[in-house]
């Protein structure tokens, strides 16, 4: 079983997928902490540390992934949290590449399926 | 922020009762209660979350709010949301916010309940804000746990025939009716007064109604008899280690006749 906080951050006020991926993960037997709607960086972060969470999934569709994951790891690292991160949404190969340069784990784009995504997460919750 | 990592690793310990767990518990043990604990209990969706909103806005890091959602009974997953609902940022002055999940656990609460207590107590937290499993009639260990019990109803939530029912309704210190700009309202509160001969508060967490007053009744409350609490503990800590050999136990009988059925405890 892992614990991961989905995590919704900035404007994006979608969350209909990122509540699919919580309920997929819960049919897999795990602890899914959802973070709620326009969440700061600063806000993950520290929901991450509290709830001690095996994986940080967050998830954009505002198209403003390549602003605020920069500053959530900012975050992380500001206050020693050391804690995997995927992406899920829509995203372009090129940006996909410097995500995961930056250290993202996985990046789930749109159409994934639901059983990959969960298999992913717990591969990397289980590193 | 080193201090939060470090309680919420130690949370973490104790729920999984990973190793050294044992060792920990009798360690916060030995600090005596100065936790006051306000559970928040009532039937889903009828705005628990949103009232607590307002208290995690106005509490400051030497409070802690412990969210229980359920597990699901076919995987043993959880989805839990309630944090989902708090508004109020939240940053290192901000009350400690831990959601948790009931694993099989019944009553409203989790096995786990007592050492997260316990060790909030020990890291001289002042207050306790629970919220529990939305049930409403078999959650009187609930009130084991509360210094201060409320349940909340909303205008939609039973008539006089659950107002006199054996239930959690009996053990309130404070019934609140929420979305009380709703219909209805007035009246399931004279219900409840009623028959229950408890304090009934209207509240509305969308306009802010009276949440002054239930912040007031909650200051005014004492923090209880802590004896009581250590028998709760006890009692609460013996049971769910009985119901947990109880389940290893039938999952392994193989031929049930409930009759011959033994346990050793």
């Amino acid at each position: 079983m892992a614990k991961i906080l989905i995590a919704k951050i900035g404007l994006d006020g979608h969350d209909r997928g990122a509540l699919l991926v919580a309920r997929e993960l819960k049919e897999a037997g795990h602890e899914a902490i959802y973070s709620g709607l326009h969440r700061t960086p600063e806000e993950i972060a520290i929901m991450s540390a509290e709830e001690d969470v095996d994986v940080i999934a967050v998830g954009i569709l505002s198209g403003a992934h390549m602003a605020l994951i920069p500053i959530l790891i900012e975050e992380l690292e500001k206050r020693q949290i050391n804690k995997p991160i995927t992406f899920g949404g829509i995203i372009t190969k090129k940006e996909s590449e410097s995500l995961k340069n930056m250290g993202i784990k996985a990046i789930f784009n749109a159409g994934t399926p639901l059983k990959d995504i969960v298999k992913k997460i717990e591969q990397i919750a289980n590193e | 922020m080193e201090k939060r990592l470090n309680i919420a690793k130690n949370l973490t310990l104790l729920e999984n009762k990973k190793e050294g767990w044992k060792e920990l518990y009798a360690k916060l043990l030995k600090s005596d209660w100065n936790l006051k604990t306000i559970v928040f209990a009532g039937p889903p969706g009828v705005g628990k979350s949103s009232i607590l909103n307002y208290f995690v806005e106005k509490c400051n890091d030497k409070t802690t709010f412990l969210l229980i959602d359920p597990s699901s009974s076919i995987s043993g997953g959880a989805v839990l949301a309630d944090r989902a609902r708090f508004k109020a940022k939240n940053n290192n002055k901000k009350p400690f916010i831990r959601s948790i999940a009931s694993r099989g656990h019944h009553g409203g609460t989790s096995f786990s309940i007592w050492p997260f207590l316990r060790l909030f107590n020990s890291e001289k937290f002042q207050q306790a804000f629970i919220e529990s499993v939305g049930v409403g009639q078999t959650s009187q260990e609930l009130r084991g746990i509360a210094d201060f019990l409320i349940v909340v109803l909303s205008p939609e939530s039973g008539d006089s025939y659950q107002a006199v029912k054996a239930g959690l309704l009996e053990e309130a210190d404070l019934i609140v009716i929420n979305k009380s700009d709703r219909e209805g309202a007035e009246r399931l509160k004279s219900i409840m007064e009623t028959i229950t001969k408890k304090e009934v508060l209207n509240v509305s967490a969308k306009t802010n109604k009276n949440i002054d007053k239930l912040e007031n009744k909650i200051k005014k409350s004492q923090t209880k008899n802590k004896r009581d609490k250590d028998i709760a503990e006890t009692k609460d800590f013996a049971t769910s280690l009985f119901l947990e050999k109880l389940n290893k136990k039938i999952k392994k009988e193989k031929r049930l006749n409930p009759l011959d059925f033994k346990i050793d405890i």
